[in-house]
């Protein structure tokens, strides 16, 4: 905590933040808080006419606390509007919506992810996930985010075993179809690091390394070879200012400060 | 000739399912699920049963599973979120007991979509190149990259809501989600539960307020805390303990300790004689309002 002034996912959300654009349509799923924290966070920052949209199906929530669930109704008392899921599947058909941001059960170079089975096969998984709600979306939205609280080797993999979500390319390194809409990750926040997709074949390079973390480690805990310079710069510690925001106007009881084991 | 309520108790809400039909639940992950309803169901019990939500699905799901009333099921997606994986969701699949039908979205919003118009299929392009799309073998359209889905026509639709009137107008106080979609997509039956039921001048004070109109809604229930331990927007949060209460015993059921789950099932879907007693199995409405109020809507 002390080398960063603030808690990994608290860094997480900050580095997510910075990266949502004035003017865009951002998405939110269920139990995403560090995403959720992040897109609050951009427009209280950054990106006031930045739109957020979540579960819930309230636009532009303004919870008076971080809410663990997407659905909760702390996104819905104070939001500008619902939408249906019917406009879900409109917008996501139409393309209309900017960027949404993601987690796996694994991950592989490309930004692939899985939150579908582990294991075994389709019909009959050694491990079954939650599922992804639309798995459209990664391909339709301009572009996607990646947020993956545990880094290690059994999460950052080659192969997935199902690909729920799309990422740049297929996992064999091919193309998706011509039509598709948006390009897939073009980023990819950590635990550890903050990784970005300019290796070879835009495959998963490391960008920074949060502050206090080796990158011999980030590349241990990831089980496939991760490009980037030999020794990548470190994630600025965020802003005082903007953590001030963080803690104050969207964290209001501390869902992030709540350090996590360090991995 | 008077106009004919709809309102009807759980038990008859209950024996509006046959055994073998689809039935439908509303609202998202653990928010306004049909609770007291999919009790009845498991109570009865219901068997093969077809499952399938709006589209995000969370406790009602997993109770109706671990209760064993289900035999295939079109959900892509099964969490108690912050609460961990689904348990009887995912040991169901895991050992093959729920035959799961891979869907997401654009398959099952699409699919309630062209039964809502009564066609079909809806032509999606979103999905086309996805390992969904290439697992559900979907027919192309005409056009680069246009897939048919079939049409999701649910025999019964069980939905939560906050107020209706007695002739099946329904309000909900937060967000619709794909209730609205789900109640015209339906074949047979669309039961709403609500917490109280308000007055027909009541609706009509309000026209705008009215989220689903009574032709498409066929029963209402009245249910004081209906969606428990879900949470119902407007009036109550989820209750957090409940839920990871019966979470860990489907787990230890999972595991093959059942006496948990047979504890769980006594206490909260077999043993109260009806809904005011499972209520107080819970602790009580005064308990419950106490613990779960949600704050006013500032």
């Amino acid at each position: 905590m002390s080398a960063r002034g603030c808690s990994t996912l608290e860094l997480m959300a900050c580095e997510l933040a910075g990266r949502l654009r004035d003017g865009e349509i951002v998405i939110i799923g269920g139990a995403s808080p560090v995403p959720m924290a992040a897109a609050l966070l951009a427009q209280l920052t950054t990106a006031p006419n930045l739109t957020l949209l979540t579960g819930s199906g309230a636009v532009n929530p303004r919870p008076s606390h971080l809410a663990p669930s997407g659905g909760d109704h702390a996104y819905v008392a104070g939001a500008e509007a619902y939408f249906t899921m019917e406009d879900t599947f409109d917008d996501t058909e139409r393309g209309r919506w900017d960027v949404g941001i993601f987690g796996g059960i694994q991950v592989d170079p490309y930004g692939n992810f899985n939150l579908t089975f582990v294991g075994g096969e389709l019909g009959a998984p050694k491990f079954r996930g939650p599922g992804l709600v639309n798995v459209g979306l990664p391909l339709a939205l301009g572009r996607t985010m990646l947020c993956v609280e545990r880094h290690d080797p059994a999460v950052f993999v080659e192969r997935p075993s199902f690909v729920s979500g799309a990422g740049r390319r297929r996992p064999d390194g091919t193309p998706y179809p011509a039509g598709r809409l948006g390009t897939g990750p073009d980023v990819c926040v950590t635990s550890l690091a903050t990784l970005d997709f300019a290796g070879e074949g835009e495959r998963m390079a490391i960008a920074t390394v949060h502050p206090g973390v080796d990158a011999e480690h980030v590349r241990a805990q990831t089980g496939f070879a991760l490009g980037g310079p030999e020794r990548p710069p470190a994630t600025p510690a965020p802003d005082p200012a903007v953590l001030e925001v963080l803690r104050r106007r969207v964290d209001t009881t501390g869902v992030l400060r709540a350090e996590q084991g360090a991995r | 000739m008077e106009r004919r309520s709809k309102l009807i108790d759980l038990r008859a809400a209950g024996a509006l399912v046959d055994d073998g039909d689809h039935v439908a639940v509303g609202g998202i992950w653990s928010h306004n699920g049909p609770a007291a309803l999919a009790r009845e169901l498991v109570r009865r019990p219901a068997r093969g049963l077809t499952l399938s939500a709006g589209p995000a699905a969370g406790f009602v799901a997993d109770l109706l599973i671990a209760g064993g009333c289900v035999e295939r099921a079109l959900l892509p997606n099964v969490t108690f979120e912050h609460l961990g994986l689904a348990p009887a969701f995912r040991d169901a699949v895991e050992r093959g007991r729920v035959e799961l039908v891979e869907s997401d979205e654009a398959t099952l919003v699409g699919g309630y979509r062209a039964a809502a118009a009564g066609l079909p299929y809806q032509p999606v392009r979103s999905i086309a190149g996805s390992d969904l799309a290439a697992a559900r073998a979907l027919p192309a359209g005409d056009g680069d990259g246009i897939l048919h889905v079939p049409a999701v026509a649910p025999d019964v639709v069980l939905l939560h809501a906050q107020e209706a009137d007695p002739y099946g107008n329904v309000r909900h106080l937060g967000s619709v989600f794909a209730d609205r979609l789900m109640a015209k997509a339906a074949r047979r039956a669309v039961v709403v539960s609500v917490d109280r039921v308000v007055s027909n001048d009541e609706i009509r004070r309000d026209p705008k307020a009215t989220t689903i109109p009574g032709y498409l809604v066929t029963h209402v229930v009245e249910v004081p805390y209906g969606a428990h331990p879900c949470a119902s927007h407007g009036h109550y949060r989820l209750d957090e303990e409940h839920v990871t209460a019966y979470a860990s015993a489907a787990r230890g059921a999972a595991r093959g300790n059942g006496e948990a789950w047979d504890d769980y099932r006594a206490r909260y879907v077999d043993g109260p004689s009806d809904h005011d007693a499972y209520l107080e199995a819970c602790g009580g409405p005064a308990e419950l309002a106490r613990r779960l109020a949600e704050e006013a809507v500032r």
